[in-house]
């Protein structure tokens, strides 16, 4: 039950964090499509140094899934984000921390079916 | 490089970087290890720490492959309120006589065991008839998008450390001719609790 705000935030956090750095890193006048691939590449390098530095304090597989998933779906839609002129910044930012709830609350749930029909 | 050559290399930083599962499966362990009696045979002890959840009083020989992940192991096992002594030998030659154990505990081995089916024929033969083997170990998920990514990240775990993330311990069990008495899940269908008879 401790971990559960964790799980949360992390997700949440890693998902805010990722979709901006690929917002920053992407070129904004290239096609979205291919600025949608290269924030998935980005979200993904973003994730793995993330996972580095929170899997001994949170746990390997219980950081490490939810974070590939976060880093590739947030890095896509920081990418599309960096292909829009102007997109505000608070966009980006809750986009990514929304995209981080999802796939933390989708973990959540397929753990909690997993863990009780076993 | 050998695996035990990796795990000493590793064995500075080794349990730094499994602080986070030893406190997530604190207490899944505790209550795991609740089912160990007898004479207890610990495969891969490591630095230790699942030792706090152990029930006291038990009879353990813990072994393990690297030496310097042993020696780490030291100040916890003589902490311990039962008995455990301490074997720096390799799972696919264990160095006992037939059915001497009642219980054996692997807890993160088996992905790591070069030859998994072997170990597991050596557990079987040190096992007595009525013995138990009790396995905390993490598998490959059914499910395609958590197996995909453990897929990804074995690419990396097996040249680091030469651990396996894709494999299918239950089935390798079975191969080595135990019947699995029962197969819980800790975290998603990754983390997996077995008990499996002789």
């Amino acid at each position: 039950m401790k971990y559960f705000y964790w799980d949360f935030a992390i997700g949440i956090g890693a998902g805010a964090l990722i979709a901006c750095v690929s917002a920053w890193a992407v070129p904004g006048n290239i096609h979205p499509l291919a600025a949608m691939f290269l924030g998935g590449l980005c979200g993904m390098v973003v994730q793995s140094f993330l996972s580095i530095v929170l899997l001994p304090i949170f746990g390997a597989f219980e950081v490490m899934i939810p974070l590939h998933i976060i880093g590739m779906l947030a890095g896509m839609l920081g990418g599309m984000a960096a292909s829009i002129q102007n997109a505000p910044a608070y966009y980006i930012l809750s986009a990514g921390a929304a995209t981080g709830f999802g796939v933390a609350l989708i973990v959540f749930l397929s753990n909690r079916k997993l863990t009780r029909a076993a | 490089m050998s695996v035990r050559e990796k795990y000493n290399r590793i064995s500075r930083f080794y349990e730094f970087l499994k602080t986070g599962d030893t406190r997530r499966w604190e207490k899944s362990q505790r209550e795991f290890f609740q089912k160990l009696r007898g004479k207890v045979l610990y495969i891969g002890i490591g630095p230790g720490p699942e030792i706090a959840n152990f029930p006291p009083g038990l009879e353990i020989v813990a072994i393990d492959l690297s030496e310097k992940m042993m020696a780490q192991s030291q100040r916890r096992a003589e902490a311990y309120s039962g008995n455990i002594r301490l074997a720096n030998m390799n799972v696919e030659d264990l160095g006992f006589a037939d059915g001497v154990f009642d219980c054996v505990l692997a807890v993160c081995v088996f992905c790591t065991v070069e030859a998994p089916v072997k170990g597991l024929q050596e557990v079987r033969r040190v096992l007595k008839p009525s013995g138990k083997l009790l396995m905390f170990e993490h598998v490959l998920s059914q499910n395609p998008v958590y197996a995909l990514i453990l897929k990804g990240m074995n690419l990396v775990t097996k040249r680091l450390s030469g651990t396996y993330l894709d494999r299918n311990t239950a089935a390798n069990v079975e191969k080595a001719g135990f019947w699995i008495e029962s197969n819980r899940n800790v975290y998603l269908d990754i983390v997996k609790t077995i008990e499996a008879n002789p």
